[in-house]
């Protein structure tokens, strides 16, 4: 059942009120373009202004000058080397120094604990020589 | 008249939730001649119309995270616009300048209103008058009556439909209708006397 009888309102005027209405709010394409790039002023991504783009510049200017600055300024003193790396050295020097040892006794010709009586009895490692 | 026929408006929202922005420049174009129709008819103001629709989307789409997705998309839209009117019509001062513009508006659109050429001169002004008088009695009901009116007798809406948008009972909208018809009825026919 049509809303206008089951209301018992005339239909003329709700009609012509309808008709009246959506004439008024007939509107050309431009009006709807505008409108349209009114909302999107808002809902859209905005790209970076002007002074953003000065503002970047003038970042990356300071950035410049403080690395020139920094590189004017000649070669840093070497930094103290972190503990661990010294533990390290200490560890490296350790094991080279072993080695060293154990090569020095493979190529010894009198153990180190005879070395004494060797310096006292200089035949007694030797007995052709005499 | 251009009335909207795109689909979007029967799309239910769970299919758009999400409205990302490339996609919301369509669900303008597809929602804008529709809402800015009835809000005109709401507000009887075109410049009022124009900002309240814009401000409806950019409502919209700034609450868009807050779309569940429980009713199309122009419901929602709808529910804003209405909001906003509601909003609008609680401001007082917003009352003042209406009241002021609408005297001064209605007598130049009056004076517009009938044209030299129309076939029947005596039957158009009257169906003019009627149509005038039927918006200054719109334009007088509550927001709710005023949206339940305009969505069932401009819009063409179901009754469930409207209860929908308004969030409300089918009941309560029959009884705003009723009310709204009856204010209507009672005056117009206060002009006519």
């Amino acid at each position: 059942m049509n809303g206008r009888e089951e209301q018992g309102q005339p239909a003329r005027g709700l009609d012509a009120w309808a008709i009246e209405v959506r004439e008024g709010a007939a509107r050309d394409d431009a009006f709807w373009a505008r409108q349209s790039a009114e909302i999107g002023r808002h809902t859209r991504p905005r790209s970076v202004p002007a002074w953003g783009w000065v503002a970047a510049l003038g970042t990356a200017s300071l950035a410049a000058t403080a690395l020139a600055i920094l590189m004017t300024r000649g070669p840093q003193p070497v930094p103290a080397p972190a503990p661990m790396l010294a533990v390290a050295a200490v560890v490296a020097t350790g094991d080279d120094q072993w080695l060293m040892d154990v090569e020095k006794a493979v190529l010894r010709e009198v153990p180190l604990a005879f070395e004494p009586v060797d310096f006292l009895l200089p035949g007694a490692r030797d007995p052709d020589a005499e | 008249m251009t009335r909207s026929t795109t689909s979007i408006i029967d799309v239910p929202a769970r299919r758009a939730v999400g409205l990302e922005a490339a996609a919301f420049d369509g669900i303008v174009r597809a929602h804008q001649r529709r809402l800015y129709r009835l809000l005109l008819a709401m507000t009887r103001n075109p410049d009022e119309a124009d900002s309240l629709t814009q401000e409806t989307f950019v409502r919209a789409f700034e609450h868009r995270d807050a779309f569940r997705g429980d009713c199309a998309v122009g419901t929602w839209l709808t529910r804003i616009a209405i909001n906003l009117v509601r909003d609008r019509t609680r401001s007082s001062l917003w009352r003042f300048w209406q009241s002021l513009f609408r005297r001064d508006g209605d007598a130049a659109a009056e004076a517009e209103q009938v044209p030299d050429d129309a076939p029947d001169p005596a039957r158009a002004l009257l169906a003019r008058e009627d149509a005038r008088a039927i918006g200054e009695a719109v334009a007088r009901l509550s927001v709710r009556q005023r949206a339940a009116f305009t969505l069932r007798y401009l819009e063409e809406q179901s009754v469930a439909q409207i209860a929908e948008t308004l969030g409300c009972e089918v009941g309560t909208v029959k009884s705003h209708l009723a009310r709204a018809v009856a204010s209507i009825r009672r005056e117009v026919g206060h002009e006519r006397s």
